[in-house]
């Protein structure tokens, strides 16, 4: 999910947050052996899950929780919304067909399990067609009773508005382009029965990720009258646990339980209110959690280094590093000198130190040079890494050689990245490092809230620059489609178009993941061999809470971070 | 004075028509800047993009999407690019902030400023006087951002006698409102204390030597009855000009650094936030916002003026 | 005098009638008594030539001189930066030394700790006042910092002072529609807040580039920075200019078939130049106060290269633990900022001509 920070969170960063993103703390027991998986994360008590399935069972009940957190969704309605930010608590209120398993903290949250539908949907004509049955007498938190169409009104607002991940119905839902483009006055590929409560979804091509895309807050079903416009200020008539009590955009979201709310296996949360406040001076945040006037410090922002210690001094108990699914990484312009050539590519695979970038970011970071992240199938572990072990020294001298072999010394190179601390911080590191190599080396910095369209434009060809990705669904594809050719979309920075590599992309994402996980596995190490991107590692998030919660009940999901419906009051 | 206030909206009519303008095409301008791509977001295909840029009519050729938006603006339905919000409805919530952090802060530094600027001026060349201009030298030395977050640290962080960051509105609780605002205002104060106080003293000291003045005294008035009323009425007058276009500006959101510091919720936080997604909206609205309260404020002062002075006449 | 650049504080309205240029402020020297009180009456000045007269009373300020010193002091040490930077810290400004370790008083101490903690002050000639969170020598960099302050503040005065000239004596001298468009002009820029309207362009340049200039250049503030004061210049001079061409040696020359242009330059500009003079320390002020604001809200100095203010900005984040991290550069910015205020006021003292006709009178 493309994180989205206001840039000018972005300029109070750099003025108070700076260097830190959370996560598994200095003494992180994954950055030293191969393959952790997210379940393993560091500190206490991860890896529980805590009995949130049934919602009533155990804890307390009630009260009210505040979290607080330095950047604000883009909307509360998930129809425009596609932030982290956004997810957190839409994911309460919008409840899709699916979803991914809540209270459960590590891998065991990237399971898909029913929501709303009786099961998973079941996939005919040849992985193109896929039917999903409702579970009758649901209702909206209004009273309205949910109908199987409303998927489609749904979809169609998503179109309309647009979504922000809009690409994921366009691009691969049959007919969508072409409502969204205003060609049909009707999703062709979508036909809904509201008696029998089926709804059919036909694609443009075998796609097994879709299932995850129903699991996103953006295709839970909206009543059929609500308008094909951004609800901001109000938000959607949700099906979920909560629903929106009151909303300021941009600084506070307030959330009540769903009385309404009955779904069978899903969570109905404990507390009987939650308070989301915006401040975008995340050191006051931090200080606040600490002060236990708030109750919990938004895992999407970066703990500020100047507090860091103070946390892990005297609130050990409530602090916590949790690796989470994201990859951080350098791209290639592959079309543009230098980078054309492949051993000036492998040269900064080769110089690149992991760990320098690590302590960039406060230690919060597990060094790896592959795209697959540890707790998605398809992982290779970073002992494979051809170049040199990331969490070793960088080969200098190997580095050196495949300089001189590509003949690319003295050439200019334009290093691209964002503002935001500590990405600006990467952003000086990596330069030297190519200037070191022989390249001519220079900065620019982009503003954090326009950087990844500015580099995506389409006229721009950029050399060299900084790319992150945390998961928008625990899918291998969702990361290794960020350098496909045929993608259309705006992702691949470089313009890496590899047939081989496009091909498997095709090919793999057509077949259940869990069919292919060691295909997957073997198309990142041969990106990783080609050197079309340079990855350095993984990052965890930070959980830390107010003294007053329940900090083992409470849940960091891989999906949708602080899990809302775990949080309970002591 | 009526054809004061014609010419007056005339000429501030052209002028905020030129600044909208002067902004909007300066954004044209920019190489790569591509508004479309950035509201569509980061995963955007072609087909967001381009429903997305008829959407904010960004493929209208530019004079068809300034004349557009000029009339979205003052319909009261212009909307941002980065939030997808109502600007106007934003800059209605925001400004209750902002004047709730500047008119008090304001009125703060007219008073202490004329205080010390007089009690210098009265004492001139003793030590008070040296102290109260060293103070005011440094006042103005120091940039507003270093002295928000120090003052943010040492008492709200380190001593913990003030909240740190947020706004409460008046309306939920006046003394939560203020005890928030108590070091944003000393922040805003500080600056023009150092610097008003200075002016006020100087605008004394050359009063006192003027021949009405010296009339007043030899008719045998008291010290302190000629100062009051003939040295510092005469002395503030300079200080009324300088003050109606400061507190015009901070109006207009020039107080973004002390309210992004403090976390305050106003127009300069918005207008900060903005510009740093290069949101054309809300940046144009708020130069017009602003332009309008300095237009507003030296037609303020020049009335004030000529009332205080019988022999400035009002022109265009 | 600082202005701040958030807000402005010269005086449109009285542009015509005030000659002197300070805000209608004549000011007095902080310290220095009047040797008279100015509440008595008849005080009479000897009878030289004004700069003459300027310079006497300037070397008499001794406030204004040790002050004048310190700058100086200041402004050699940024100089001095890639001495310092060679011979003794051995690490260029931007050099990152993120995994790297340094020997402080027989200890090996990671120059930045595994959680991405910068090292503080060491005192001594490697990582005197620390390093920041890439590994760089802080002292290093807020030298060559302060060069770039000093240099962008240094070039945008110059800039300030040439078209802030022009466009007065332009403005006040030829009248008419040329007057009226540079006005306007000036207007326009005056209804901004110069922190905003610097942040909005710098923002929007640092973007994109302005021709030939890339983003990351510092000429891209310094333009700025330069173009926003103009007008802070040009209106008091064409106030000046206004009065003087009234005056009867201008009159005389015009009778005599001077062309515009020679009255402009030899006759008129000489007259303004006290007036500019005490301008200078003012806009120098005010265009390193202004960078710093800019580059603290990411609009000035691009990275990697530093300014004061974008030292203080980074060395905020670690205010509670190494508040040294942001009030060295803090205090650098500070005292260079006093001291050209200090020499200003010494030098406006020196110089008004208000001043000196309150003493004569």
């Amino acid at each position: 999910m493309s994180r989205y920070v206001r840039p000018w969170a972005a300029g109070l960063l750099a003025v108070f947050a700076a260097g830190v993103i959370a996560a598994c703390g200095g003494s992180s027991s994954s950055s030293s052996s191969s393959s952790s998986p997210a379940a393993t994360g560091s500190g206490s008590g991860s890896g529980t899950s805590t009995g949130a399935s049934t919602g009533a069972s155990g804890g307390k009940q009630g009260g009210t929780i505040t979290i607080v957190s330095g950047t604000p969704p883009l909307s509360a309605d998930p129809g425009l919304d596609f932030t982290t930010q956004g997810n957190e608590l839409e994911s309460v209120v919008d409840t899709p067909l699916l979803t991914f398993k809540r209270g459960v903290e590590g891998a065991g949250g990237s399971e898909i399990v029913p929501a709303l539908a009786t099961g998973l949907p079941t996939s005919s004509n040849g992985g193109k067609t896929y039917t999903f049955t409702l579970r009758p007498n649901l209702h909206y938190s209004n009273g309205q009773v949910i109908k199987a169409s409303d998927v489609i009104t749904a979809l169609e607002r998503d179109l309309k508005i647009p979504w922000q991940a809009a690409s994921f119905i366009s691009g691969y839902v049959k007919g969508a382009d072409a409502y969204a483009k205003g060609k049909a006055k009707t999703i062709s590929g979508v036909k809904a029965d509201d008696t029998k409560g089926t709804l059919t979804v036909n694609l443009v091509a075998p796609f097994s990720p879709i299932v995850d895309i129903f699991a996103l807050p953006g295709t839970a079903p909206v009543p059929s009258n609500t308008p094909a416009k951004n609800l901001a200020s109000k938000g959607t008539i949700g099906d979920g646990p909560y629903m929106w009590s009151s909303i300021n955009p941009e600084h506070q979201y307030v959330l009540v339980q769903n009385p309404k709310f009955d779904v069978p296996g899903l969570p109905k949360g404990h507390a009987q209110k939650i308070i989301y406040n915006v401040n975008s001076n995340v050191l006051a945040n931090a200080e606040a959690v600490l002060n236990n006037q708030a109750d919990v410090f938004d895992p999407g922002d970066t703990l500020p280094p100047s507090i860091l210690q103070k946390v892990k001094s005297s609130a050990a108990t409530r602090y916590q590093t949790i690796p989470l699914n994201s990859s951080w990484y350098w791209w290639f312009g592959v079309e543009e000198k230098p980078f054309n050539n492949l051993y000036a590519r492998q040269a900064v695979l080769a110089a690149m130190d992991d760990r320098a970038l690590s302590r960039l970011d406060s230690g919060f970071m597990t060094p790896d040079c592959h795209l697959i992240p540890f707790g998605i199938p398809g992982h290779s572990s970073p002992s494979t890494c051809p170049f040199h072990n990331p969490n070793g020294a960088p080969n200098m001298t190997l580095a050196k050689q495949l300089m001189k072999k590509s003949g690319m010394i003295g050439q200019p190179v334009t290093v691209y990245g964002e503002e935001r601390s500590p990405r600006r911080q990467y952003l000086d590191y990596i330069t030297g490092v190519l200037n070191q190599l022989g390249f001519k080396a220079t900065e620019k910095v982009v503003n954090s809230g326009v950087y990844f369209t500015t580099i995506g434009a389409p006229s721009l060809k950029p050399q060299f620059g900084f790319g992150d990705w945390n998961q928008d669904f625990p899918e291998p594809w969702d990361f290794m489609q960020l350098f496909a050719g045929n993608a259309g979309s705006s992702l691949n920075y470089g313009y890496v178009n590899d047939p081989h590599y496009n091909q498997q992309i095709a090919t793999l994402s057509s077949k259940p993941t869990s069919s292919v996980t060691s295909q997957w596995q073997a198309l990142d190490q041969y990106a990783v061999q080609h050197a079309y991107y340079a990855a350095w590692g993984h990052e965890s998030k930070v959980k830390f809470y107010s003294d007053k919660l329940n900090f083992n009940a409470g849940v960091m999901s891989v999906e949708y971070l602080t899990d809302l419906t775990s949080l309970e009051l002591k | 004075m009526a054809r004061f206030i014609v010419r007056r909206t005339i000429s501030a009519i052209a002028l905020l028509l030129a600044t909208s303008f002067l902004v909007f095409s300066f954004f044209e301008l920019i190489p790569n800047y591509n508004p479309a791509r950035a509201i569509a977001g980061r995963n955007a295909n072609q087909t967001t993009v381009d429903q997305v840029a008829k959407k904010f009519d960004l493929d209208k050729p530019f004079y068809v999407q300034y004349v557009h938006t000029m009339k979205l603006i003052f319909t009261g339905q212009v909307i941002d690019y980065q939030n997808d919000l109502n600007v106007v409805d934003q800059f209605k919530t925001r400004f209750p902030v902002t004047l709730s952090l500047v008119v008090p802060a304001a009125m703060i530094w007219l008073v202490v400023s004329i205080l010390l600027g007089s009690i210098s001026a009265l004492r001139v060349g003793r030590l008070t006087d040296r102290l109260v201009m060293v103070g005011a030298i440094v006042g103005v030395s120091v940039p507003i951002f270093l002295l928000a977050a120090l003052l943010l640290y040492l008492f709200a962080y380190k001593l913990t006698w003030f909240p740190n960051t947020g706004y409460t509105h008046f309306g939920d609780s006046p003394t939560q409102w203020a005890y928030h605002l108590i070091l944003p205002w000393i922040s805003i104060a500080v600056l023009s204390i150092g610097f008003y106080s200075r002016v006020l003293r100087s605008n004394l000291l050359d009063t006192v030597n003027q021949d009405y003045v010296r009339t007043a005294r030899a008719k045998g008035l008291s010290q302190r009855r000629v100062f009051r009323r003939y040295v510092l009425r005469n002395s503030l007058m300079p200080i009324v000009t300088l003050f109606g276009l400061d507190f015009a500006l901070l109006l207009g959101g020039a107080a973004l650094v002390t309210e992004t510091v403090f976390n305050l919720p106003g127009i300069g936080q918005f207008e900060a936030s903005a510009i740093g997604n290069l949101d054309v909206p809300p940046i144009l609205v708020g130069a017009i916002f602003t332009a309008f309260f300095v237009v507003l404020f030296s037609a303020i002062t020049d009335v004030l003026y000529a009332v205080l002075d019988p022999r400035v006449r009002l022109t265009g | 005098m600082a202005v701040d650049p958030a807000s402005r504080h010269a005086d449109p309205s009285q542009d015509a009638a005030v000659a002197s240029p300070a805000e209608g402020a004549a000011g007095f020297l902080i310290g220095e008594a009047p040797e008279k009180d100015p509440w008595a009456e008849g005080q009479h000045a000897p009878a030289i030539g004004p700069w003459k007269l300027a310079g006497r009373r300037l070397r008499r300020n001794k406030l204004a001189l040790s002050f004048l010193g310190l700058f100086i002091v200041l402004v050699a040490l940024c100089l001095l930066a890639p001495v310092y930077s060679h011979s003794i810290a051995q690490i260029g400004p931007n050099t990152n030394n993120v995994t790297g370790t340094v020997n402080v008083r027989g200890h090996s101490e990671n120059v930045v700790s595994l959680d991405g903690v910068p090292i503080g002050p060491t005192f001594t000639r490697h990582y005197l006042f620390g390093a920041d969170t890439n590994g760089r020598d802080l002292a290093v960099r807020l030298l060559y910092g302060g060069r770039t302050s000093l240099l962008i503040g240094g070039v945008a005065t110059l800039i300030i002072i040439f078209f802030g000239t022009l466009v007065g004596l332009l403005s006040g001298y030829l009248r008419g529609p040329v007057d009226a468009v540079l006005r306007w002009f000036m207007e326009l820029i005056w209804s901004f807040p110069p922190v905003i309207l610097g942040v909005v362009v710098g923002t929007a340049l640092a973007f994109g580039g302005i021709g030939p200039i890339k983003g990351n250049s510092i000429f891209i503030p310094t333009l700025i920075i330069g173009g926003i004061y103009i007008p802070y210049l040009g209106k008091p001079i064409r106030g000046e200019v206004l009065r003087l061409r009234e005056m009867d040696f201008v009159d005389a020359a015009r009778v005599v078939g001077i062309s515009p242009w020679r009255i402009m330059l030899s006759e008129i500009l000489p007259n303004t130049a006290s007036t500019i003079t005490v301008f200078v320390p003012i806009m120098l002020a005010n265009a390193i106060l202004l960078e710093a604001y800019l580059s603290f809200l990411g609009a000035g100095v691009q990275a990697p290269n530093a300014s004061w203010g974008t030292l203080i900005s980074d060395g905020l984040n670690y205010i509670s633990t190494t508040p040294t991290f942001s009030l060295i550069p803090g205090a650098m910015l500070v005292l260079t900022v006093l001291s050209i205020n200090v020499v200003g006021d010494g030098v406006r003292d020196a110089l008004d001509p208000r001043a000196q006709v309150r003493i004569k009178t």
